[in-house]
């Protein structure tokens, strides 16, 4: 698939040389007057840039076949809206379209869970802040701290942190060495006996110390949390019902 | 179960939980009158109770003001009412 996209866009590449600067402002009139040749050619004319950006972005979660094609509308975009009046380079004007589809797609298809630009900006900037920090200081800075230095919320900083989390697939973390996966690595979460003994004989405490409650108790703490029936196990709800 | 800041612990109707004034309500009209207030501070003092019994079984001795933001907080509360519910299940199942 991604020989194929590259295969077809070098045939437009190689049939369509780099343009001069003159070109393009011509190229970018005839479009502003209607001319749809106008626009196919100063597209395909400027594919080697689309590219170009593209592999700078390609990891090995996003098929590079995608970010070529998320850049080639990014340079669609850029070719309707540029303005050849204000004399900047097209391709000035254009990478910033590019990059911005290139991330954008990134952004959406990189994690399981979509993140908002901004969240995942933010946690850019968490992240560069807190390298820094630890240059600087030899500690992890703290999450108040973080948002003095970044100048935004206490809560922005937390939400960052929680919604950017990496995620690992249980299922991975085979190599030659090791063929267990991660899932087989972690400790179990079940109880030790030790731990299952002490639970045990905590929840015994407890069952022991509800039958402290007086029934006037129970009964406001059962309509509270809508628990209908009695704690004890020989008596019914004495005297008060749940129904008005 | 949740609890702002410093407030007390408010509970998700669609569980079958009820307003302290809906059970005041409900109290009253079985003979024991109270107001929401009282609902209030009659579950707290359960709550309490049983955290003083508990820390009491373990063999420390808790503050009256401990046990009470104990009592307050939704963990604690939230554990309680699991545990009278399985208990619940648990005699449903013995019958």
């Amino acid at each position: 698939m991604n020989f194929f996209i590259i295969d077809s866009l070098k045939s437009d590449i190689e049939n369509n040389p780099l343009l001069t600067r003159e070109e393009e402002f011509n190229l970018s009139r005839q479009i502003k007057e209607g001319s749809l040749t106008a626009r196919e050619k100063l597209i395909a004319s400027n594919y080697r840039l689309a590219v170009s950006i593209a592999k700078k972005y390609h990891r090995d979660n996003i098929p590079l076949s995608d970010l070529i094609q998320e850049s080639c509308i990014g340079l669609i975009k850029a070719v309707d809206k540029f303005d050849h009046t204000l004399g900047n380079k097209f391709s000035t004007y254009a990478c910033w379209w590019i990059k911005q589809s290139c991330l954008q797609y990134i952004n959406e298809h990189s994690s399981t869970m979509k993140v908002p630009t901004h969240s995942r900006l933010l946690s850019l900037k968490v992240r560069a802040m807190k390298e820094d920090f630890i240059k600087n200081f030899g500690r992890q800075p703290t999450e108040e701290e973080i948002s003095e230095a970044l100048g935004v919320t206490l809560n922005a900083v937390k939400n960052s942190n929680q919604t950017n989390a990496r995620y690992l697939n249980i299922d991975s973390g085979r190599n030659d060495d090791d063929d267990r996966s991660l899932g087989e690595k972690i400790d179990s979460l079940e109880a030790t006996p030790e731990e299952a003994y002490l639970n045990k004989e905590l929840l015994r405490v407890i069952k022991k110390n509800l039958q402290c409650l007086s029934t006037r108790e129970e009964a406001v703490i059962r309509l509270r949390f809508g628990i209908k029936e009695s704690i004890y196990s020989d008596g019914e709800f004495p005297n008060y019902r749940s129904d008005k | 179960m949740t609890r702002s800041t410093n407030k007390y612990v408010s509970v998700n109707k669609e569980h079958g939980s009820l307003k302290y004034r809906e059970i005041a309500n409900i109290m009253s009209a079985d003979g024991d009158k109270m107001n929401h207030a009282t609902v209030r501070n009659i579950i707290l003092r359960g709550f309490t109770k049983i955290v003083k019994g508990v820390s009491k079984d373990y063999g420390s001795v808790i503050k009256d003001e401990e046990a009470f933001e104990i009592a307050k907080s939704p963990e604690f509360q939230q554990t309680i009412i699991n545990i009278i519910k399985r208990n619940d299940a648990h005699n449903r199942n013995k019958l």
